[in-house]
């Protein structure tokens, strides 16, 4: 933080003059000021109520049980030991990840085409599509379970990991299109009618031209889409009848049995579902910042 | 393997890009090892003339679990051509996805219900019934008279679906720690129970007397502290009226609700079973009231010495014994493989299996030799239980399971009414008058359809 | 990844094919997938809930299942939970979505800024969306718990007292769920408008900068309109999903204490689910579905957002 401070002020002594006319040391106290009001405080209370209750995830899952420490510490790992070896934690992360990232790409694949229809295309019906794909949110999956299970059984999807693919991409599918319709109407237009004027079809001015801008909503969409899949539950339990086929949410939810409240293996096995996916966050939340204003416009 | 790349193949076939797009991830290498792990689903049939039965369990944790695969193999070796295959599903779900598998005609051969989830399940004829296959099998002399006669209390029809492998039995545990720096005895009345509560609460420490269920589940422990100190032995009475409303039933209700703000945590208002636990677990309450099956868990949590355990005490008239609930084994109706299935359900009544299930469960036993075996009086919590139904004239309260609407009524009907007792916007008098006349209501209505 | 897939299809080129080039065929060709995964996997699935609606079905009375027409909905409309649940619902849906889009935009707009430790500050403030439901329901009950929790702890150093939760007294429920609740809320709008926020042209700043304009003038005639759209979709059916958010209330409070925190899908799922009445309970989520279609409409109406509208 405070070396973060001092490039900040740094930055201000040194480079852009005020635009305002008032004498520079004062300015620079002003805007180091506003800059930890709009800036640091916000950040700090937001990372605050963010992490609070990580915090405590992390407190159960280190501390020895019956402990009331607020510092984990001895630090104890029996916890993990537990979850790890008598939940059969690895293929449930195996399954986890393969429907998550099975989801990620159909979902991203079928929103690149629905919204960009959605975003560039005009027809008929384009409302009436949207409204139907927003009522497909309407009824909770907990209702439509045997129907849903019905469905999957006819098409002998029952028990295949495959169903899960499904069912998560279905649900998800309305925030999919939107969300790239709206990524894809931010790109201009022109730029891709350039393309195609410099004799490129419409699909590959699209991937040439619309795609690399598109690199912080298709992380965002795809990022939406595996983690709704990574935590989808409901499904996987009722869809999977076979202790290999199942996922993550349900080995957590085997530590919550009738007269098992072992918190800590719950802490532990929360860590071990959520620290790769907030790997996998530090490292796509770059292509966040990617995009347009990386200059590709101008160039 | 071919119906499996259907949805994949439904997804890609309209347009070209993205078959582009799926070829470009495939070049990442992720779609790669993605569709092997999704395809890798094949392999389990059943291996040459040999049978594999499918277990669901309802009640899944890590002990449990480790200690139903251990039964399970010892099952398989003494019955070579049996297969069973487990499958854990999480305890606030099964109802959901069992109900979804009879609708959809895909239930497994084997279930561990308990006696609570039996009415539903014969409504629906999902199970068995196991009566003559028992008598057949010369099992029935060899099992507590009484579970049986729970077992087959709990199902509509008075038929057997339910084993009585295992029971469960309502105690009180307390900080065995807490009462010796206070100079108190174990409690062994009401009376001691309620001075103890006093007595051990201190609200300026974060320390209370006892900790009481408020929220999710609150029934079983209600009746827990009500009907043994009531002296009431039975849930109706013999005109069919339920006894809910029975002046020393309230009364005993009354002392019950005084405790709630005074010797419990005004939190308790919404507490379900994991508050209550991480509240006597962490030091937070003195007392807790629940059934010997969680005995291992606060031992976890506290150490052995900490924890006392005693049964309800008595009250007026007879001994109450109450939380006397089965959990057994059940097969379905479907099951291919009923002849299999049942040797599984005769071998957790037996004494091998039952022994090695009961005890490691931390239940009482079904079966009447393990019951004299050792290590049933070493767990204090079963002891506890055990010595209560020893004391003579005790009298077991059933609850009547087997009305379809009993559980309905007592968890989700009676909970927002419950609250509204503890917050002081209901009297218990009046709480229990209605539950009374609800409960009168489905019985008589019960009463009618089968005589 | 998009950038790899970029690359190949420059080199070696893309033969179109001539039928895709038709105008006509073209948008519904691309929708098509869409159309075909919902209409294969959940037109069947809804209307057999709307099905389920006319008729007695519950599970533990099979005796009296039968053809219902309209007795569910009758009893519907003379059920005082129904409508107060209905009310809850709305209350609760206005509060948290409201809440998660405010401050979820304050967290974009913070996180859109340059400073050092920006990454790992991203990746910690985006960190609750990763973390599954069942497991965000015991962190907060853990939090709230009166001897395990935060409060605990505060009592101990004097602030607030020994043996209270705000999650249990019935003056803080609601606000102890809404907070819950945030928690994950909040960074699902900020991820959402950060990446939306990456469209907006720098130019554009600079022009506003050139004419002097405040922090506040700077939003809304650069900012929001280019985030408008995919604020007004994203708040929509965040809304639809918090109505039939179930789990978290049911774990948290089971719509306690006393009815308080009942919402009408919780109330489904208490009918339907934990008591098996099927019938009656798809017709409350027919009810459910009505005032979502109703709701959604207005909302779209009054936020004069078309689908069709060209830029």
């Amino acid at each position: 933080m405070s070396l973060a401070t001092r490039d900040d002020a740094g930055r201000t002594s040194v480079t852009s003059p005020p635009r305002r006319p008032t004498t520079g040391a004062s300015a620079a106290r002003k805007r180091r000021r506003s800059r930890g009001l709009t800036l640091w405080l916000p950040l700090a209370l937001f990372l605050l109520f963010t992490l609070v209750p990580m915090y405590w995830m992390v407190l159960f899952a280190f501390r020895p049980a019956g402990s009331t420490s607020l510092v984990p510490w001895p630090i104890t790992l029996e916890h993990f030991r537990t979850v790890w070896e008598g939940s059969g934690f690895g293929i449930y992360f195996r399954n986890s990840i393969a429907v998550a990232v099975a989801s990620l790409v159909v979902s991203t694949v079928i929103g690149l085409l629905g919204g960009y229809a959605l975003a560039r295309l005009r027809f008929r019906g384009k409302n009436a599509f949207m409204i139907i794909m927003l009522c497909t949110q309407f009824v909770p999956g907990a209702m439509m379970l045997i129907p849903l299970f019905q469905v999957f059984n006819t098409l002998h999807l029952t028990n295949s990991l495959w169903s899960l693919v499904i069912a998560d991409t279905v649900f998800h599918l309305p925030l999919s299109l939107v969300l790239m319709a709206g990524f894809i109407r931010n790109v201009p237009v022109q730029l891709e009618e350039a393309a195609q004027a410099d004799g490129c079809g419409r699909i590959r001015a699209f991937c040439a031209v619309v795609l690399p801008l598109l690199k912080p909503g298709i992380v965002a969409v795809g990022s939406f889409a595996f983690i709704s899949a990574w935590n989808n539950f409901l499904f996987a339990i009722m869809f999977m009848s076979s202790q290999d086929k199942f996922t993550v949410p349900v080995g957590l939810s085997y530590l919550l049995g009738d007269f098992g409240t072992d918190f800590g293996a719950l802490a532990a096995g929360g860590l071990i579902a959520v620290v790769p996916v907030i790997v996998l966050f530090a490292y796509v939340q770059r292509f966040l910042i990617q995009g347009l204003s990386a200059g590709a416009i101008k160039g | 393997m071919k119906r499996q790349q259907n949805p994949g193949g439904a997804v890609s076939a309209p347009a070209l890009p993205r078959r582009r797009f799926l070829q470009a991830a495939a070049g990442v290498g992720v779609a790669a090892g993605l569709s092997s792990t999704l395809a890798a689903c094949g392999g389990s049939g059943s291996s040459g003339g040999n049978v594999t039965l499918h277990l669901w369990d309802t009640d899944t944790r890590p002990e449990r679990t480790a200690n139903l695969k251990k039964l399970i193999s010892m099952f398989e070796a003494k019955n070579p051509g049996i297969r069973i295959s487990y499958l854990g599903l999480p305890t606030d779900q099964y109802m959901q996805k069992i109900n979804t598998a009879i609708a959809t005609r895909s239930t497994p051969d084997l279930l561990t219900p308990k006696a609570s989830d039996i009415a539903a399940l014969v409504a629906q004829k999902a199970l068995a019934p196991l009566d003559e296959r028992l008598k057949a099998a010369g099992l029935e002399p060899q099992i507590s008279a009484q579970m049986l006669k729970s077992s087959r209390a709990a199902a509509p029809d008075g038929k057997l679906y339910l084993t009585p492998a295992t029971s469960l039995a309502d105690v009180i545990y307390y900080r065995a720690d807490w009462f010796k720096q206070a100079g108190l005895k174990p409690p062994a009345t009401w009376q001691d129970f309620d001075a103890a509560a006093r007595r051990l609460t201190d609200a300026s420490k974060g320390r209370f007397g006892y900790t009481l269920r408020g929220g999710n589940g609150f029934f079983p422990q209600m009746v827990e502290m009500v009907y043994p100190r009531a002296g009431v032995t039975t849930f109706f009475r013999q005109d069919g009226t339920c006894t809910l409303d029975d002046p020393a039933v309230i009364s005993a209700c009354e002392a019950y609700v005084a405790l709630f703000g005074k010797q419990t945590a005004r939190s308790d208002l919404t507490a379900d079973f994991k508050t209550l636990v991480a509240q006597f677990g962490k030091g937070g309450a003195a007392m807790l009231s629940h059934s010997i099956g969680s005995f291992p868990n606060h031992v976890t949590a506290l150490g052995a010495d900490k924890v006392g355990v005693v049964a309800p005490f008595p009250g007026p008239g007879p001994r109450v014994l109450s939380g006397w609930m089965t959990t057994g084994f059940a097969m379905f109706r479907a099951s291919k493989h009923q002849d299999a299935a049942w040797k599984f359900l005769a071998y957790t009544m037996e004494q091998e299996g039952n022994s090695f299930w009961a005890q490691k469960s931390g239940y009482l036993p079904g079966n009447k030799a393990v019951a004299q075996e050792k290590w049933v009086t070493e767990n204090a919590a079963l002891k506890a239980a055990l010595d209560a139904a020893a004391t003579p004239g005790a009298v077991t309260l059933e609850q009547p399971y087997y009305l379809p609407e009993f559980t309905s009524i007592t968890t989700t009907d009676l909970l927002p009414q419950w609250q509204k007792v503890l917050q002081g916007n209901l009297s218990s008098r009046d709480f229990l008058t209605a539950a009374a006349a609800s409960l009168t209501k489905v019985k008589s209505k019960y009463d009618k359809e089968h005589r | 990844m998009s950038a790899t897939t970029a690359e190949p299809i420059r080199r070696r080129g893309f033969p179109l094919p001539r039928r895709l080039r038709s105008r006509a065929a073209h948008p519904y060709l691309l929708i098509a997938p869409a159309v075909v995964l919902v209409v294969v996997f959940l037109l069947y699935p809804v209307l057999s809930v709307f099905w389920e609606s006319l008729r007695h079905h519950n599970l533990t009375r099979p005796l009296d299942d039968g053809f219902a027409g309209l007795d569910n909905y009758r009893k519907m409309l003379s059920d005082g939970l129904f409508w107060r649940s209905l009310r809850f619902t709305g209350q609760w849906v206005v509060v948290e979505v409201g809440l998660q889009f405010v401050l979820g935009l304050a967290l974009a707009l913070v996180l859109n800024r340059t400073f050092v430790g920006r990454g790992m500050a991203r990746a910690l403030a985006f960190s609750p969306w990763a973390v599954s439901g069942i497991l965000t329901t015991t962190i907060w009950i853990l939090l709230y718990n009166p001897t395990a929790g935060i409060g605990h702890y505060l009592a101990s150093v004097g602030v607030g007292e020994y043996g209270t939760s705000l999650l249990s007294d019935p003056g803080t429920t609601f606000w102890a769920v809404i907070l819950a609740e945030l928690w994950k809320g909040i960074p699902f709008f900020a991820i959402l408008i950060l990446a939306d926020l990456q469209s907006v042209p720098t130019e554009l700043y600079e022009a506003a900068n050139v004419d002097g304009a405040g922090a506040l003038r700077k939003f809304s005639a650069v900012t929001w309109p280019h985030i408008r759209r995919a604020v007004i979709v994203a708040t929509l059916l965040r809304a639809v999903w918090e109505f039939n958010n179930v789990d978290l209330l049911y774990t948290m409070t089971a719509g306690g204490p006393a009815d308080s925190t009942t919402t009408l899908p919780l109330y489904v799922a208490r009918t339907a689910i934990h008591d098996q009445n099927f019938g009656y309970g798809s017709a409350l989520t027919v009810a459910a579905f009505v005032v979502l279609t109703f709701a959604s409409l207005v909302y779209l109406r009054i936020s004069s957002m078309s689908f069709e509208e060209d830029k």
